[in-house]
């Protein structure tokens, strides 16, 4: 058979000539790169017909001891193409060089798969591979954020431009309504916390401790085939990441300096103080033209003047009127000229935002010994005011053989972040609600005012020149104060580590084990001056502080065996068999104190008021055993399977136990000897298929048990029904079909993978709705099915490669999510309006139509249906409006188009990333910013098209101040949030290794990288991205309620090694 | 060597695996189970305060059945919300949507402190051979689970004058615990008239088995005076006198020479019959949330020149309002000398019985106690105004309207007689659909047995 891969070795190696004499000949010899010719050390040299093998040294040499005779050799590295090939050792030891040929294309890259790792040409599965190169030194927030757009078949979306804060990961969509749809994380085989420390109602990040620079490679594991080893938790993806292991040789050290700035990636336009001031005027008067119709007093306008006057701070905001509008009740009459106070209080909500990092490495060892070190501090501002993220982290990875059988070592990372955070979208302290503000209120009192003066009931005209004082006589509160007189500081102390022992019981044979654990402590630091109490109630008694410590620890241990045999000349197996433990126990302490001597007094201990405290825990544990075996045979037909036990002491004991196995083959085509023919173009050809069941157990600890929890009254302490019981509780189960093609063409300068999966999730963990008469709003139980299926396609292509390299990756997906049995739940989740229905995807909108405006009167329209669904008419009652599907917050499809161009030094990496068909809610800037004038909050400019007698056709309707007409929850207010974005732009120049000689230095790049530089979108809110944090949830999709746009940032910085 | 390595290696591995289904064996520590939960004495004493606890929630005594009684009921020219919170924006402007949160959650809560108090009242027999203690925990429960019940047919039902009740739609009567999801969850409605009889029928059991005195809990008279408000909202007045004359002929109780000192109280005084307890670190204020100018609370309510004009010159209650720069307030639930959202909310007090009593009586010609002149002037003579010499309905509701406004009658006091209220645009009859709740949606959703109250469009439960 010819085997493709050899064509491309042509002079790969060098044949030496000898004779033979005995048996115990030696082979050596030197292993090198073909591209720089420097030795390579950790080179597997494997003799299959001998089942045995070397590994070379520090300086690329091996040495090997065999009979004479002819015998294949099979030479892999990580990184660099397998090289098979044939040496024939007659007479005397031979000296044998090879060369190893860089691997740009992947084939022969080793995945790490669950306990294990596997070539990337024997992958039955479907796994996503991102390098770390790919992500490292990128200025952004978290891994997830690194790797948005990289990969196909998962959705990454940031709740909002918070630092430190939530987001959502859907790998092949949502695979649950009510238990955890995020992915599992491993990090170096320690299944990572994912546990949400937040005090507010706003979740954070709990992988933004971790230093992504450390990244040596993340596989995505998608399929049930890939991911069933980890069982249980495995129905949401698994992703795998492995941190830099040490290479013996020179310690090689690297460092990296960036610094960079961010700013909102856009704004919203708000009206300016004139605009505003005649809409609300109308506003005002429409609706007293109505009062006074309907026999009533017409007083409204008087109440909007008496609102000016007070949140104007006696400013001339009639100034503002026109000329035609000064038919007044009180004061003097003015108008037409320019208004004194017109203030942007968006601008407020931001600040100059500023960014550095610094990261040190080393890597190095010897033959026995294998370490890689570093350490990473960064210090980011957010784009709101406040928001800052500090991140420290250390790792020590560390590998030692002790003897050929026995190797030992240990990855262990240890990190601090420190994160001002801000309050959640839904309070008024969060910076963007600013733009509610009335453009006539001053940022700063007046000088020469004091704050809320007697006798300024109605308008008395004042200059308005601005003190240095933030008015705390705002509309809403104002985020300035909120910014100077309190804190809100969250420390997060992570340590994450794992050490392993692995044996070799028979060379073939290897027993290890591993001990995880991942202890995460939070401090969370709160602190409100007295000043705040315009927001934050609690703080008016002289000051409100608060503590909680938080800390969560998870160990556990994995032990399993590790079995290769070559079962004959063509055919190998590998198996997995062990068992693995893992228990948490979190605890939780929380005091809070009111009453400081003054604001310099922020620690507990000076609080005269205990006004709470208290602590509370829980924990659970799962016990697994589990199994895979790997058959290849002719290194053209694969198969797999695998199976995992899983048990949780989240569920009842007759329940406690799943099984979820799963079964793949895989077949290349091109090893075939017919497709000899159409190897000059389809060089490459995988066929893949798998199923398999996985597994979630994402829910609350003891959800099966009748519960009832402590309460007090009047300092006497009670007992309440917390819980109502179901002791048939069980595991949520996703049945995954996959099936793929992974391809080359022309001689693999296009490669690629093709992939339709269909998963069905049934038994679906529900948090079901009961009848409120039971006293209880809820119950979780084992109801429902849904389905996800999508199609995921991925390419990469060398288009130039010569001098000036160029080459290109894209990624598209789609996945169709439907709920597809629900037994007749109704599940409202986000700002109420997202339902998970039977029919339609998770988080679908429901509500009534918009159907603009009646040209008549300048009401507000709905549609009316049948119950056949046909439309019958509209009308302005709201509450005979039909409810209706309007709008899917899911995308239809997404993905990522990355170049990169390469030429003497230069590099130049762009990736854009695209989201479409997908729908979102706007409600802060909608309802009440786009709420034609219902209330006093400041509107967006488009609320100037607002119905009049005069603008009969238009699809605001007429602006009525305190009447409502049309701002209740409507298709009105759901957007198309679609968006093509350049998610990263990064030129770099690498100076020749020529003018570096006797500098010391090994390498020296400077780069500059943008993030989010360009949107290309028609959302007319701040930023697509976004899900406000308060509301994110599995139905909880889509909502934007003031939530910060994503940062657009640029750094430039160093990086170099030594 | 290699055997030995190996047989130990096995014998570690079967070592780990033993006894490893122990492993997943845990308790939770912040919680106990169903079954210990009432199986004492003690434990079903703490269940009852759990039921105090919620009844003092901030959906039920600790704020809604209060403020929102008075912005649902009140004409917009002389008290509206001010605020952009939409959810009481709409109670208040009665342009209600289904999915209205604080209704969803006045139903929700309301059943939750029925559960509560049915799962006291399903343990009773725990106290065993302690007749006094049981019947004074029973009478507790049932005391907490009527008021509830009269809560919930003031907000989900029509007014029991208005139309039928004896097929209007009240709200489902629950009257055992919930310790299962099961079909029987399914309820359907029971008519206005029977939850009327069942809020009568557990208050006089509470009357029945209640102490003179229970420290802050409920006691006897607190029962007698929920039930003289629930006859007077039935229209019952000969029993409102009965029991409002009951109250005051204890001698329990008496006017506080100021009627400021009935507010922002931090323990019981002389007039409070009732009061929900709320301190420094439990309890729920919520009418100082919506009533209470800042910084405490949001100044959402806000009084207008109107409403002043029912005031007579030198009426002490015209004196207990806030007025800010920012707008005014009712001064009921604002502290000078604290968190306003700290104090206790008063459910009733004497001040009610004397008017119940003095509107009973009138209206029965009768004179139980006192007459309705003395009774009324009684009140009059507190606030610093000059007594009647005679005495008419009018006088006796308006004397009502003015002692009581914002302490959560209004509703009842505006529906049971008739009075008209108005809203943004127009003006609203007193029997007006839009003036009772709906059904929330949610429990629309989860319970096919549920109908929609009239004016609700064409949802889950349409009529």
């Amino acid at each position: 058979m010819k085997n493709f891969l050899r064509t491309l070795l042509v002079g790969a190696f060098c044949i030496l000539s000898g004779q033979v004499m005995a048996q115990g000949l030696t082979l050596s010899g030197t292993v090198t790169d073909k591209s720089t010719g420097e030795p390579l050390p950790a080179v597997n040299i494997f003799v299959p017909q001998l089942n045995r093998g070397a590994v070379t040294d520090v300086d690329g040499k091996y040495s090997v001891v065999l009979p004479a005779g002819s015998y294949e050799l099979r030479v892999t590295s990580v990184g660099y193409k397998r090289l098979n090939t044939n040496v024939t050792v007659q007479g005397a030891n031979l000296t044998f060089n090879m060369q190893l040929e860089p691997d740009v294309v992947g084939l022969d890259q080793v995945v790490v798969v669950g306990f294990g790792e596997i070539s990337r040409r024997n992958v039955t599965g479907s796994i996503t591979t991102v390098g770390g190169s790919d992500i490292s030194l990128q200025p952004v927030n978290t891994v997830e954020s690194a790797i948005q757009g990289r990969v196909s078949g998962v959705f990454i979306q940031q709740n909002n431009g918070k630092l430190g804060q939530g987001m959502q990961v859907r790998v092949r969509g949502s695979s649950s309504v009510s238990a955890s749809n995020q992915p599992l994380y491993i990090i170096d085989g320690v299944p990572v916390l994912m546990d949400d420390f937040s005090l507010s109602v706003a979740a954070t990040n709990p992988l933004a401790q971790f230093n992504f620079n450390d990244v040596e490679s993340i596989q995505i594991l998608k399929d049930a085939s890939a991911a069933a080893i980890y069982g249980s938790r495995a129905a949401n993806g698994v992703v795998l990441i492995t941190t830099k292991q040490g290479r013996p040789g020179k310690t090689q050290f690297s460092y990296s300096f960036q610094r960079g700035t961010s700013e909102p990636t856009n704004l919203v336009d708000m009206m300016n103080a004139t605009q505003y001031v005649n809409f609300m005027w109308d506003a005002a008067r429409n609706t007293d033209r109505i009062r006074a119709a309907g026999g009533l007093t017409p007083n409204r306008t008087a109440i909007l003047e008496d609102t000016f006057d007070y949140y104007a701070l006696g400013t001339d905001w009639r100034a503002c009127l026109d000329a035609s509008k000064t038919s007044i009740l009180r004061g003097t009459a003015g108008g037409g000229t320019a208004c004194p106070v017109d203030e942007d209080w968006q601008a407020q909500a931001f600040q100059d935002a500023s960014m550095f990092s610094h990261d040190l490495s080393a890597s190095g060892g010897n033959d026995a010994t294998r370490f890689f070190v570093s350490g990473h501090f960064s210090d980011q501002d957010g784009i709101l005011i406040k928001d800052r993220f500090q991140r420290a982290t250390t790792r020590l990875n560390l590998d030692h053989k002790a003897s050929d059988r026995l190797r030992l070592g240990m990855n262990l990372s240890a990190g601090r972040s420190f994160n001002q955070r801000l309050s959640s979208d839904n309070a008024f302290s969060t910076p963007l609600q600013a733009i509610a503000q009335l453009p006539i209120t001053p940022v700063f009192y007046p000088e020469g005012y004091g704050p809320d003066p007697a006798g300024i009931e109605y308008w008395a005209a004042v200059d308005y020149v601005p003190s240095s004082t933030y008015n705390n006589d705002t509309y809403y509160y104002n985020g300035s104060i909120h910014r100077d007189f309190s804190k809100y500081n969250v420390t997060t102390m992570r340590s994450t580590g794992t050490s392993y022992l692995a044996y070799n019981v028979l060379p073939n044979l290897e027993l290890r084990s591993e001990l995880t654990a991942d202890i995460m402590t939070g401090y969370d630091d709160q602190w409100y001056g007295p000043e705040t109490a315009v927001g934050f109630a609690s703080a008016g008694q002289g000051g409100f502080a608060s503590v909680a410590w938080q800390q969560s620890v998870s160990y556990g241990n994995s032990t399993y065996l590790n079995f290769n045999t070559n079962l004959s000349a063509d055919q190998t197996l590998s198996a997995t068999a062990g068992m693995s433990y893992q228990y948490n126990d979190y605890n939780y302490t929380y005091t809070a104190r009111s009453g400081f001597p003054n604001n310099s007094f922020q620690r507990l201990t000076s609080g005269a008021n205990l006004l709470d405290g208290t602590s509370t825990g829980s924990e659970y544990s799962f016990l697994s055993y589990f199994a895979r075996a790997n058959y290849s045979m002719k290194e053209r037909y694969l198969l797999s399977f695998s199976g995992r036990m899983d048990g949780s002491s989240r569920f009842g004991k007759d329940q406690r136990y799943g099984f979820f196995p799963a079964g793949s083959v895989g077949w290349i085509v091109t090893e075939e000897s017919f497709a000899t023919p159409i190897l000059p173009i389809v060089s490459y050809l995988k066929a893949r298929a798998s199923y398999g069941l996985t597994g979630n157990a994402g829910i609350t600890n003891f959800g099966h048990l009748g519960l009832w929890g402590g309460t007090s009254y009047a300092g006497q302490s009670g007992i309440s029904p917390s819980q109502i019981p179901n002791p048939d509780l069980t595991w949520e189960t996703t049945t995954q079909t996959n099936v793929g093609f992974d391809f080359g063409f022309m001689n693999n300068r296009i490669t690629g993978e093709l992939d339709y999966y269909i998963k069905d999730t049934e038994d679906l963990l529900l948090t079901v709705q009961i009848p409120g008469t039971s006293g209880f709003n809820s119950t979780l139980k084992n109801v429902g099915n849904l389905e996800n299926k999508g199609f995921e396609f991925n390419v990469n292509t060398f288009n130039l490669t010569g001098d000036f390299k160029w080459n290109t990756t894209f990624n598209f997906s789609t996945n169709e999510n439907k709920i597809t049995n629900l037994d007749g739940q109704v599940l409202t989740g986000g700002l109420g309006f997202n339902r998970a229905l039977e029919g339609q995807p998770i988080g679908v909108f429901f509500g009534r139509e918009f159907a603009g405006v009646d040209p008549a009167n300048g009401n507000a329209l709905f549609n009316v249906y049948d119950a056949d669904g046909n439309l019958t008419g509209t009308t302005n009652i709201f509450n005979n409006a039909t409810d209706r599907i309007i709008g899917d917050p899911n995308p239809d499809f997404i993905g990522g188009f990355g170049n990169t161009f390469a030429y003497k030094g230069f590099d130049l990496n762009v990736l854009f990333q695209f989201v479409q068909g997908i729908d979102a809610n706007i409600s802060g800037h909608g309802r009440w910013s786009r709420g034609n004038g219902l209330f006093e909050d400041n509107s967006v400019t488009d609320q100037l098209k607002s119905w009049t007698a005069a603008n009969p056709n238009t699809n605001v309707p007429e602006a009525r101040y305190l009447i409502t007409n049309g701002n209740q929850f409507s298709s009105r207010y759901i957007v198309d949030a679609s968006y093509v974005r350049l998610k990263n732009v990064t030129l770099s120049y690498t100076v020749p290794r020529q003018y570096l000689r006797n500098t010391g230095l090994t390498k020296v790049r400077l780069y500059g990288t943008g993030v989010n530089l360009l949107t290309f979108t028609d959302y007319p809110g701040w930023d697509p991205e976004m899900n406000t944090d308060f509301a994110a949830g599995n139905i909880g999709l889509g909502n934007d309620f003031y939530t910060a746009p994503q940062a657009k940032t640029i750094t430039f910085g160093i990086d170099i090694g030594f | 060597m290699k055997k030995q390595t190996n047989l130990f290696l096995t014998l570690l591995i079967g070592a780990s695996m033993m006894g490893c289904s122990d492993l997943l064996d845990l308790e939770p520590q912040a919680s106990i189970s169903d079954d210990v939960a009432l199986s004492t004495p003690g434990n079903v004493q703490t269940a009852l305060v759990g039921a105090y606890a919620q009844l003092g929630g901030a959906d039920t005594y600790g704020g809604s059945y209060i403020y929102l009684s008075e912005i649902y009921s009140a004409p917009s020219d002389e008290i509206y919300f001010n605020g952009t919170f939409i959810d009481p924006f709409d109670i208040n402007g009665k342009n209600i949507q289904t999915t209205n949160a604080f209704v969803t959650r006045v139903w929700t809560a309301s059943y939750n402190t029925i559960n509560r108090a049915n799962n006291v009242l399903s343990a009773l027999d725990v106290f065993g051979a302690d007749a006094a203690t049981r019947a004074r925990v029973e009478g507790e429960a049932r005391f907490i689970r009527g008021i509830a019940y009269y809560n919930l047919v003031q907000a989900f039902g029509k007014a029991f004058n208005d139309g039928n009740p004896a097929t209007n739609l009240g709200v489902p009567i629950i009257l055992t615990p919930t310790r299962v999801v099961d079909a029987a969850l399914q309820v359907q409605r029971n008519t206005v008239a029977e939850v009327y009889a069942q809020a009568i029928a557990d208050l006089n059991a509470a009357k029945t088995g209640l102490p003179e005195s229970n420290g802050f809990y409920a006691d006897t008279y607190a029962a007698s005076a929920l039930l003289a408000r629930v006859h007077l909202a039935k229209g019952d007045f000969a029993n409102a006198a009965i029991e409002a004359n009951r109250v005051i002929a204890s001698g329990n109780y008496s006017l506080f020479p100021s009627v400021a000192s009935n507010f922002s109280r931090s323990a019981n005084g002389a007039e409070t019959i009732f009061a929900m307890q709320v301190n420094i670190t439990a309890g729920s204020n919520d009418n100082a949330v919506f009533h209470a100018p800042l910084p405490f609370g949001r100044a959402d309510i806000q009084v207008l020149d109107k409403h002043m004009l029912n005031y007579e010159a030198g009426d002490a209650r015209a004196n207990l309002f806030t007025a800010t720069s920012r707008g005014r307030m009712t001064s009921k639930y604002t502290s000078t000398t604290g968190d306003s959202r700290r104090f206790n909310v008063n459910v009733v007090r004497l001040a009610e019985m004397y008017l119940t009593r003095a509107e009973a009586n009138f209206r029965t010609g009768g004179t139980l106690g006192a007459t309705p002149l003395a009774d009324v002037n009684m009140i009059r003579a507190r606030v610093g105004l000059a007594d009647l010499v005679a005495v008419t309905l009018d006088d006796i509701l308006k004397e009502r309207r003015n002692e009581l406004i914002f302490e959560g009658v209004l509703r009842m006091d505006m529906r049971r007689n008739q009075v008209a209220s108005n809203i943004a645009g127009a003006a609203l009859a007193w029997n007006a659909n839009a003036l009772t709740f709906p059904v929330p949606d949610r429990e629309c959703n989860v319970n096919s047995n549920l109908v929609q109250n009239p004016g609700y469009g064409v949802g889950k439960c349409a009529p």
